[in-house]
């Protein structure tokens, strides 16, 4: 494999993981958000002790 | 808890820019009802990306102008910062409130129907005292007149049936009312954010070992780039670059890997914390007797011989690894306990809890820090009389309603799958309750004066 070969092999490959990345970091984003807001609505939930919460957690998809 | 972004750039920026507030907590309940305002409006369906605003839009339309048009996800976030400093701080609060609330149930349902059976339990065993030394004082008359013996023995056994009959009824209506004590609803919550925090642990714990391996690869396939043309170095420079991305990627994913363990560990906290209140509602209504049963053999079970007193503690707090720690502390003050019965008069039983219990006990053992009284407060203390009074009014209550064809008792039981209802929020409800059937307010009060 010449240097041209491996450097665009390379390249290619550090693109493609990037993307990845940003899909991924995305992805987790998404995730940790609607964990934190279930988390959060449980505590609210706790506190104030109400249905209501509960069921508007049950929406979720 | 981390710093790190939890939910997207706009948090990370709102982090380094928003203006420092101080923890407001004074009007706490103000802050909630804000919260759930704006979380009863949160659409769980809109695509993620609407619910994150990055540091450029941050910045031209400044911090207030983020407030108003931020996602709704951020907007809450926004408001943990403003009102609390962090979401640990507000989680701290929360918790906080949400332990007085289930505690001040539980102590109610400690000194109203716990204390009944145990009152109840205490007056049987004192009963089969009686009813043995009785039976034996007549004995000696079995021969001459038979029949009195026989009528005193079933009049005896009637009034012991009695009392079981009614601690039977009282034990099962413990159980229906801890059976459906929010408390599980929310332990079940906390399972399962748990393992939804898990699920996303799992996945970028794996992604920040895949990349880290990926990265060595990279930087030694770069070193391995032999060359000394302009194009090899502008090749060279254009994938040190790419690679300077990748460890970007690398920090952020390792932030986020961090953070949702730190929210995994806030909730395994919290888990402890409802296990051992669970476990403090398991042994209402038992005794100190039926306790160290279970605790003996609970240390049988463990293989634990040895007694040690354990300094006392926010039940709420203490975890699942401190059974073993409380039962040797219990083994000590069943010790304890035994020893100021054998110094006790006879007259010094407690035969009701519902209103000596605590005196009594605090007559006897002073001192901070008692193990016996510590015991006892998981058993009799706090047994003020108004709630027991406030038990059977509430009784009285229920009973006129069914006779008028209001079902109070199926309304407490409706209101008791939502909330927990301590004993003055029952009376206000029962209030409000009677305004709806037509009465007014005044006429709701006066009415509950005249019942009790």
């Amino acid at each position: 494999m010449s240097i041209n070969e491996g450097t665009v092999e390379l390249m290619e490959s550090l693109e493609k993981a990037e993307q990845d990345n940003k899909e991924f970091i995305a992805d987790i984003d998404r995730q940790i958000n609607q964990a934190d807001l279930s988390y959060a609505k449980t505590l609210v939930a706790a506190a104030l002790n109400k249905k209501e919460a509960a069921n508007t957690l049950k929406r979720k998809p | 808890m981390t710093n790190n972004n939890p939910g997207g750039a706009f948090e990370q920026g709102a982090t380094k820019e928003a203006p420092k507030q101080e923890q407001k907590t004074d009007n706490f309940n103000d802050v909630l009802l804000e919260i759930e305002k704006n979380l009863d409006c949160l659409d769980f369906e809109a695509d993620p990306a609407k619910d994150t605003i990055g540091q450029a839009e941050q910045e031209r339309v400044g911090y207030d102008g983020i407030k108003k048009q931020a996602g709704l996800g951020d907007r809450f976030r926004l408001l943990i910062k403003q009102k609390f400093s962090s979401f640990e701080s507000f989680q701290e609060k929360v918790n906080s409130v949400a332990e007085k609330s289930a505690n001040e149930n539980l102590n109610d349902l400690e000194s109203g129907l716990g204390a009944e059976i145990i009152g109840l339990k205490e007056k049987i065993t004192q009963h089969e005292k009686n009813m043995r030394n009785d039976l034996a004082a007549i004995s000696g008359l079995k021969d001459l007149e038979p029949s009195l013996v026989e009528e005193m023995s079933a009049k005896l056994q009637s009034e012991k049936d009695d009392l079981e009959m009614n601690k039977v009824i009282k034990e099962r209506e413990l159980e229906e009312q801890v059976s459906s004590h929010p408390i599980f609803e929310r332990q079940e919550r906390i399972n399962n954010l748990l393992g939804n925090y898990q699920e996303i642990k799992n996945q970028t714990s794996a992604k920040r070992q895949e990349l880290s391996g990926n990265i060595r690869n990279y930087e030694a396939t770069l070193r391995g780039i032999k060359g000394e043309s302009d194009a090899t170095a502008d090749l060279k420079a254009r994938l040190s670059d790419k690679l300077k991305t990748l460890k970007e990627q690398q920090v952020i994913i390792t932030g986020k890997d961090e953070e949702v363990k730190s929210r995994i560990r806030a909730l395994q906290q919290e888990q402890k914390g409802v296990q051992a209140f669970t476990k403090r509602m398991n042994s209402l209504g038992k005794t100190k007797s039926e306790l160290l049963a279970e605790q003996t053999a609970a240390r049988k079970n463990s293989g634990e011989n040895k007694l040690e007193v354990k300094p006392a503690e926010s039940e709420f707090h203490q975890g699942a690894e401190d059974v073993t720690e409380e039962v040797k502390g219990a083994q000590q003050v069943w010790k304890l306990h035994r020893d100021s019965i054998k110094n006790a008069s006879d007259t010094e039983i407690v035969t009701d809890h519902r209103g000596s219990g605590a005196d009594h006990h605090d007559a006897k053992v002073e001192g901070k820090n008692d193990p016996e009284k510590e015991v006892d407060k998981s058993i009799n203390k706090k047994t003020g009389r108004w709630i027991n009074d406030f038990h059977r009014v509430a009784q009285k209550i229920i009973n006129i309603g069914k006779k008028e064809k209001i079902d109070f008792d199926q309304f407490f039981k409706d209101k008791a799958k939502t909330q927990i209802i301590s004993a003055g929020k029952a009376m206000e409800i029962l209030g409000k309750f009677l305004q709806k059937t037509g009465q007014d307010k005044n006429q709701a009060e006066e009415y509950i004066k005249k019942i009790i």
